[in-house]
């Protein structure tokens, strides 16, 4: 028997349960339920999070999404469900990424060619930022991303910068490029811990 | 980034669009790397303001402080010599249309929906024009809350990047942007998380077109992840051969990655593939290849209406017949520019009378003729 989930190997994992009176049986491949379980929400069964996958589109009303609180959590901050998700293809807030993520890793390393996490520019990098909040009295959820988007250790701040400078030679800015040498330079010379933490008004930003 | 010695004008508002009409605009120019074949090359980034719900959630009450933020960011800002700021809620069709035929904004972004179908024409929304050379463009409260791009002529994305990248950090400081470590900037589409940036091109390819060989090039294309799309984005037709490539994926490469490869190794062998297309055509195909070009020339000399589609395709192959000379005396610029004059917003701006289908298709053909004015024949 074949994995349900990927279709390619063999299944060597069966999971039988009975949900309101129905049989659900369940059986995958090693990697698929190792993957499964490592990104599972806290209450949600295997069955509901295959459904919630649409890797079984074919079987889901077998999977009803059961109206109990706390099973398919739909976002705190926006209220968005995952169904309304995968329905419109769009999030609601910023905080949808965090809610979902376990769902949505499989259909973002589908979407980005096996892509999974951000490489690229970082805001951080934008020295002294005095940000003007649309909601003066910002969620904590909020809160929680402004600790999040600084980078707290030299090391990080030392990556982000050799990224930026891969950039700016990309772009054939060399006076951009210069100076983020320079940083560098600083940065790996002494400490430079100070310097960072020092430059934000930025809510939890101290440096280390 | 400020104006320097530069006084920063008051920006200009909706009232003066149709003075666009009479303006070239940079990504047209018809100069640059390339730009036998690549006509212009953009560079956008999607982003959110950090703790405020995107556009599919955000009540209206919020949408409006969203948009009146950005736009104080913005002009402010002062990224330019002069600015155009639009409401687009409460300016006219054709002017929006105008904007759309620019490229200035998305046809979702005049008519204010969501790729949901939700919205419509009331929605708060806006877009801010750098001036005079539209080289760049800032959409308010489209499908994320901020979406910047940058525009040149030719094959320029390393330009066009640097460009946004500025306006980006700009806009960061005074904004402050949604972003995760893991995700990076995040988007209301997961098709656009990490980077949040499209490169593209605009490339003409009459000869790929005209061979056959296209339907290859958009499979090739498609196989290496980019996207490929008509010459008003997503859904449109590719009218007149113009085509645009852009990357679609955004997450795990960093923009150096997706930048070099799209300038250095793919759009390069497009470049290559439509070049060697023409030289075949001219050596193999010449009396088939001339009778195109010069029927083009023909009708626009000599059409007394003309529609969209049919100048479109016309400029196209008149556009070929320049570049691999078998027409002279024609203005490279000028046909260019009339790809722009032609559209309907444009005209109908342009003509007051030119309301309607009808009289909108002979004031294009006179407009066309009176610009086509060369010789032909080698
Ligand atoms: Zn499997
Ligand atoms: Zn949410």
């Amino acid at each position: 028997m074949l994995c349900d989930r990927c279709g390619d190997r063999e299944a060597t994992i069966h999971d039988v349960s009975i949900v309101k009176g129905e049989v659900r049986e369940t059986h995958l491949c090693e990697r698929c339920a190792e993957e499964l379980q490592a990104g599972q929400a806290k209450n949600a069964t295997l069955g509901e999070w295959l459904a919630g996958l649409g890797m079984m589109v074919a079987d889901a009303p077998k999977f009803p999404a059961p109206p109990k609180p706390g099973r398919a959590p739909a976002c705190p901050t926006c209220g968005m469900r995952f169904l309304d998700l995968r329905k419109t293809g769009l999030v609601g807030c910023q905080d949808c990424y965090e809610t979902f993520e376990t769902r949505l890793t499989p259909l973002l390393r589908k979407a980005h060619d096996g892509g999974a996490r951000h490489t690229g520019k970082h805001p951080a990098l934008t020295s002294k930022r005095e940000v003007i909040r649309v909601n003066d009295a910002a969620e904590p959820a909020a809160r929680e991303h402004d600790s999040e988007r600084t980078p707290e250790t030299v090391e990080e701040r030392i990556e982000a910068l050799t990224h930026q400078l891969a950039l700016a030679i990309e772009a054939e800015n060399y006076e951009r490029a210069a100076q983020i040498r320079d940083e560098l330079a600083d940065l790996t010379g002494d400490g430079g811990l100070g310097g960072f933490g020092a430059s934000g008004n930025e809510p939890g930003g101290s440096g280390a | 980034m400020n104006g320097g010695g530069e006084q920063a004008g008051m920006p200009w508002d909706a009232t003066r669009i149709p003075e666009l009409c009479v303006r070239r605009a940079e990504w047209l120019r018809g100069e640059g790397e390339a730009s036998d074949v690549v006509m212009s090359s953009r560079v956008r980034l999607a982003r959110n303001l950090d703790g405020v719900k995107f556009m599919p959630r955000a009540e209206r009450g919020e949408r409006d402080r969203v948009l009146g933020l950005c736009k104080a960011a913005i002009l402010d800002s002062e990224l330019s010599p002069r600015m155009l700021w639009v409401d687009l809620h409460t300016t006219g069709k054709a002017e929006r249309q105008l904007l759309v035929e620019r490229q200035l904004i998305s046809r979702p972004h005049a008519r204010g929906k969501l790729s949901t179908g939700s919205g419509g024409t009331e929605e708060p929304r806006g877009v801010a024009v750098g001036l005079p050379e539209e080289q760049f463009a800032i959409m308010v409260n489209e499908e994320d809350h901020l979406r910047i791009q940058a525009m040149r002529s030719g094959l320029c994305l390393g330009e066009a990047w640097q460009h946004a990248d500025a306006i980006d950090d700009e806009l960061d400081k005074r904004l402050g942007y949604a972003f995760s470590e893991r995700f990076g900037y995040l988007t209301a589409c997961p098709t656009n998380l990490g980077t949040g940036a499209r490169f593209s091109v605009m490339l003409h390819l009459p000869a790929l077109k005209m061979t056959g060989e296209i339907e290859k090039v958009r499979h090739a294309a498609e196989d290496m992840g980019l996207v490929v799309r008509g010459f008003y984005g997503e859904g449109s037709e590719a009218f007149g051969d113009f085509f645009q490539l852009s990357n679609q994926v955004t997450l795990g490469k960093s923009e150096a990655e997706l930048l070099g490869v799209m300038q250095r190794d793919i759009v390069p062998k497009v470049v290559e593939y439509e070049r060697r297309a023409r030289d075949v055509l001219l050596a193999n195909r010449r009396r088939m290849t001339e009778d195109q070009v010069y029927r083009a020339v023909a009708m626009l000399q000599s059409a007394r209406l003309l529609t969209v589609e049919e100048a479109m395709n016309g400029l196209s192959r008149a556009r070929l017949g320049l570049q691999v000379g078998l027409v002279h005396g024609i203005d490279p610029e000028a046909i260019a520019w009339l790809i722009l004059r032609i559209q309907t917003a444009h005209l109908e701006l342009m003509h007051p009378d030119a309301a309607d289908p009808g009289a909108r298709n002979a004031a294009r053909a006179d407009l066309v003729r009176s610009t086509i004015t060369g010789s032909t024949g080698s």
